[in-house]
């Protein structure tokens, strides 16, 4: 019998069984997470891929037969766990770049196919590059889950943009990843994340007005939704030790700047904007604020992304993300 | 205003004039009162001697600098090489220079231009080594002078590494090449590097470079701390050694300013305070006052040459009339920038000025802005105000010179614009009556325009808005549809009574399963707001324990072991009482598999039953039967859920009572033992 939740279509015998153990307490759940009740004899989804595993998680299922369903095949995630490990140990450039090169084509081929989910990458890349401390991960978490996930997505384009960039310094590619993780951190802060900040960063993205949008809405988020850039920086300034290239951090201020200067805060062209910061505004603007569950062959869902976009945003992005997801073909 | 540019070689080539001409700039052969921006001199000059006479001018040589040193510190910038201007690179590099557009993007400025292209990241200075080689291969494929490539890079590197602790690392190298020549263009960030610092510190460097190359661009961006490097290698040997320094400060902050600003009018309490206060007054003020600023600007560019006096004098002039804005600056952000500024309103003019084409986009989001009914209607309001209590004084002085009436028009003009410093009235007075009376009648005139304007953009917005409204409630209207319909096709299909009944049924054990997750979330919910309270209880208690320490602790602890037994035998009734109803429940769940299984057993006779009494109407005795059992099962479930849940509410209520009062406890004791 096929059952389908929250668009996960699985068959009961898809799901194996798990024991509690092999869930690492804060950090990201790789597969989706299965209660069977043995009267009903019908899965409940407990956790998600993509969601925190937390302290309370595994108290509360520490007796419990859990199973899961797997997004990602271990050899994928087992080659690039290990071409990632290479790369923070290479000792020369040349290595570097052969081995950024070969995780670039590989996160490419997760995402390309059709049994895989992005996930797969985006897990693997936390656990390489996140060099915060996981607290901070959790309370973003609270706020919002949809939040996080997208985050884990947004971090995980801007280094794979980065590396297609020629970036082959693992130390840049952690600071960037730490960096693109919290750069929506300002959000949340204060508490004031609503629905409509979350629709109005969407319609920025989609079609660069989302201060038009709150000025309709809701003008009092507009302050609070003009200034999370500055509020991100601050969170992470505030966090600086724990990142290598503390100037870097700069950059998330500039992450809702756009081409032709009418981004915000500042109103910066592109002209002065230079392609390292402009990683984490072009991975801001491919991935939906929309909750969606990982599932098999996602890859694709970030090309089709790029046709949603209005062709005052497409352009920009489309311009450095061509090279995956058939980009290119998608947003032609 | 057109550029003007002084000429101090008789006659130019009329390839540089027209170059000249096409930028819109103006060649002045004489010297004039007027102040030029920039001076062509050749090596006859003494670049010394005409600095000080022109100070603040910036100079081009039209030959190679004997004193490459002197000149760059007597402000040369730039050395413009006919045959250069002529090619492809350098128009395009030129242009720049006088455009002051800098780009740290070359391969997509040079598209045209250049075909191949190959770029890196130097992430360290350790790594360097390696992308030597790189550009050096690169100018041994592509047939140019490698050794210059190669000093050039050592030149480069030996700069980095003086400035290495204010540069941000990865550094970002462009290169790019066709048949005539290569581009190489490095862009970096670096804090404390201006072009004051670089003149005092690296011209010898700077010097070794430009000898490697046929031309060099080293661009300041210094709002951003940016600086730009572009390198270009003519294939011809022959070419001059040409440079250019482009020192900006680019477009910032306007944009965040004027969002913040008027954020902060619209969420001031008191709506009409902020309307009435100075929005339009001054807007009006600034129609008023627009030639002082005109003059001030005229005036300091004839005298003062540099940009920056010129701007502070004007920002004086400004601040006396009593226009300073406070600029929200958010914490931590480009607070001594900002700071440097005096205030809003100077930045967003100076951002329109710099960019005429953004002007436009900027009025249309203060229109935007301003489409407020409450504002519509003040600057209805304002207009006919000042032309009704103008118009007798209008009308007695626009002929006459009379001083009295004079001073009574200003006092009006100040009264309304509620600026009443001494300069505003001075320059008022200044302008004399027919001037302030046409003033007077153009500020009408303007605020009709305005009024007329937000009317009309204020319309289309409630247009927008009732369209985006139309169009959402179309689409409710479609879902709707559709759900409705899919309930019709439910009821309207032909089911049998009996087959309602066991989709019913199935309805029932589908509730079952749901009632269990709403359990599980309704605890999850409770636990989330005990946890609340007891957070709150406990903070109570210490302050009440820090209010009264020692006094009463005996008594205190006393009282709290009492109720922590009370608390803990009730616990253990409500966890009994907890654990019957889970049985009730898992009962209640057997009952109803049990009653499924019955109920397909029955279908099959209910089936039977039906085509037997097909013609008779009424329930039959089986399936009221059924519709009585369901509605017992339905009861039944209802009863054990709620008590569960109450019992369960009981149960963490006395929990969390006793996890407060073992805290206090602990703390007493610990207290007492302190």
């Amino acid at each position: 019998m096929t059952y389908v939740i929250n668009d996960i279509s699985f068959d009961l015998n898809d799901l194996t069984s798990v024991d509690i153990s092999a869930f690492k307490v804060n950090s990201f759940a790789d597969s989706h997470v299965f209660l069977i009740f043995e009267k009903v004899k019908k899965p409940f989804i407990i956790l998600r891929a993509s969601e925190v595993i937390t302290q309370g998680f595994l108290k509360k299922y520490h007796n419990s037969k859990l199973f899961v369903l797997k997004v990602n095949s271990k050899k994928s995630k087992f080659k690039l766990k290990s071409l990632l490990t290479e790369l923070r140990y290479a000792e020369d450039e040349l290595t570097r770049q052969e081995v950024s090169k070969e995780i670039l084509d590989t996160s490419i081929d997760i995402g390309q196919s059709k049994q895989e989910s992005i996930l797969g990458v985006c897990v693997e890349y936390f656990q390489a590059f996140y060099s915060l401390p996981k607290k901070y991960l959790l309370e973003q978490f609270e706020q919002s889950s949809a939040l996080n996930q997208r985050s884990l997505v947004v971090a995980t384009f801007a280094v794979m943009i980065a590396i297609k960039d020629k970036n082959v310094d693992f130390n840049f590619l952690k600071d960037l990843f730490t960096i693109s993780f919290h750069l929506d951190s300002g959000l949340y802060q204060g508490k004031n994340l609503n629905h409509y900040l979350i629709n109005a960063c969407e319609r920025q993205r989609v079609y660069a007005d989302g201060r038009d949008y709150l000025r309709l809405c809701n003008k009092s988020s507009l302050k609070h939704f003009i200034s999370h850039p500055e509020k991100s920086y601050d969170f992470l300034k505030s966090l600086e030790v724990f990142i290598q290239n503390k100037d870097l951090i700069e950059i998330v201020r500039l992450h809702h700047e756009l081409e032709d200067g009418s981004g915000f805060p500042r109103g910066t062209k592109h002209q002065v904007l230079s392609s390292i910061e402009e990683y984490i505004a072009l991975a801001d603007g491919l991935v939906s604020f929309d909750v969606r569950d990982f599932t098999e062959g996602d890859g694709h869902i970030y090309g089709q992304e790029l046709t949603k976009l209005s062709s005052k945003v497409k352009s920009y992005v489309a311009k450095k993300f061509n090279f995956a997801f058939n980009a290119k073909k998608e947003a032609a | 205003m057109s550029v003007k540019i002084l000429s101090m070689i008789a006659e130019l080539s009329d390839n540089i004039q027209n170059f000249f001409s096409e930028l819109d700039f103006e060649l002045v052969y004489n010297e004039s009162n007027d102040f030029c921006e920039y001076i062509i001199i050749n090596e006859e000059h003494d670049i010394e001697a005409l600095a000080k006479e022109y100070k603040g001018a910036k100079f081009i040589s039209l030959s190679d600098p004997v004193d490459l040193e002197a000149f760059i510190q007597n402000n040369g910038v730039l050395t413009l090489d006919e045959s250069i201007l002529v090619c492809e690179y350098g128009t395009n590099l030129y242009s720049r220079f006088f455009q002051k557009t800098p780009s740290v993007h070359f391969r997509e400025d040079f598209e045209q231009i250049y075909n191949e292209e190959f770029n890196f990241k130097v992430s360290s200075l350790g790594v360097t080594g390696n992308y030597s080689d790189q550009v050096y291969n690169y100018f041994t494929e592509k047939n140019f002078d490698k050794v210059k490539s190669r000093l050039f890079f050592n030149s480069l590197i030996a700069l980095l590494s003086q400035i290495e602790g204010s540069v941000r690392f990865p550094v970002d190298f462009e290169l790019a090449s066709n048949s005539e020549s290569v581009g190489m263009n490095v862009s970096f960030v670096a804090k404390e590097v201006s072009s004051k610092h670089f003149k005092e510190r690296f011209i010898t460097l700077f010097a070794s470079m430009l000898e490697n190359t046929s031309f060099l661009e080293l661009s300041f961006i210094s709002d951003y701390n940016k600086l730009n490097l572009c390198a270009v290698w003519d294939r011809k040997p022959e070419v001059n050694k040409v440079f250019s320094l482009i020192d900006i400060s680019c477009v910032k902050g306007v944009r965040k300013n004027l969002d913040f600003h008027f954020d902060q009018k619209l969420n001031a309490d008191d709506k009409s305070e902020m309307f009435s206060g100075g929005e339009l007054e001054s807007l009006d003020l600034d129609v008023v006052a627009g030639d002082i600023f005109d003059e001030d600007v005229n005036v300091v560019k004839g005298n003062e040459s540099q940009e920056n006096d010129s701007s502070q004098v004007v920002t004086g002039s400004r601040e006396n009339l009593g226009e300073q804005e406070e600029v929200f600056v958010p914490s931590g952000y480009l607070e001594e920038e900002i700071s440097q500024r005096i205030s809003a309103k100077e930045q967003e003019e100076e951002h329109l000025q710099r960019f005429p084409e953004l002007a436009d986009k900027e009025k249309e989001f203060v229109a935007r802005l301003c489409g407020e009914k409450q504002q519509e209607e003040f600057i209805t309001k304002i207009s006919s105000k000042l032309v009704d209590e103008l118009k007798e004084e209008l009308v007695t002085i626009s002929g006459s010179n009379d001083d009295a009436d004079l001073d009574k028009v200003v006092n009006t003009i100040v009264s309304i614009t509620g600026n009443d410093s001494k300069e505003s009235k001075v320059y008022l007075k200044s302008l004399g009556p027919k001037a302030i009376a046409k003033r007077i009648e153009s500020i009408a005139s303007v605020n009709e325009q305005k009024a007329l304007e937000v009317k009309k953009l204020n319309t289309q917005k409630r247009e927008d808005v009732l369209k985006e409204k139309v169009f959402e409630l179309e689409k409710e209207l479609k879902k709707r549809e559709i759900q409705d319909g899919h309930q019709d096709t439910l009821h309207e299909s032909k089911l049998t009574k009996a087959e309602k009944i066991i989709a019913s049924k199935d309805l029932v054990i589908e509730k079952n399963k749901e009632a269990m997750e709403n359990i599980t979330s309704i605890k999850d919910k409770k636990i989330a707001e005990l946890t609340e309270k007891i957070e709150r209880l406990q903070r109570r208690n210490t302050e009440q324990f820090e209010a009264e320490p020692f006094k009463t602790s005996d008594e205190v602890e006393q009282r709290l072991m009492n109720k922590l037994e009370e608390q803990k035998k009730q616990s253990g009734l409500l966890i009994r009482q907890l654990s019957d109803s889970k049985k009730e429940i898992k009962d209640v769940l057997l009952k109803s598999e049990g009653l499924k299984n019955h109920i397909k057993k029955l279908e099959v006779t209910v089936k039977g039953l039906k085509e037997r009494n097909s013609r008779s109407q009424g329930p039959s005795a089986n399936e009221r039967r059924l519709e009585e059992g369901t509605k017992k099962l339905q009861d039944a479930l209802r009863n054990a859920k709620n008590e569960s849940v109450e019992v369960k509410r009981n149960f963490m209520k006395v929990k969390s009572e006793n996890m407060a009062l073992k805290n206090e406890l602990d703390k007493l004791k610990s207290k007492k033992a302190a």
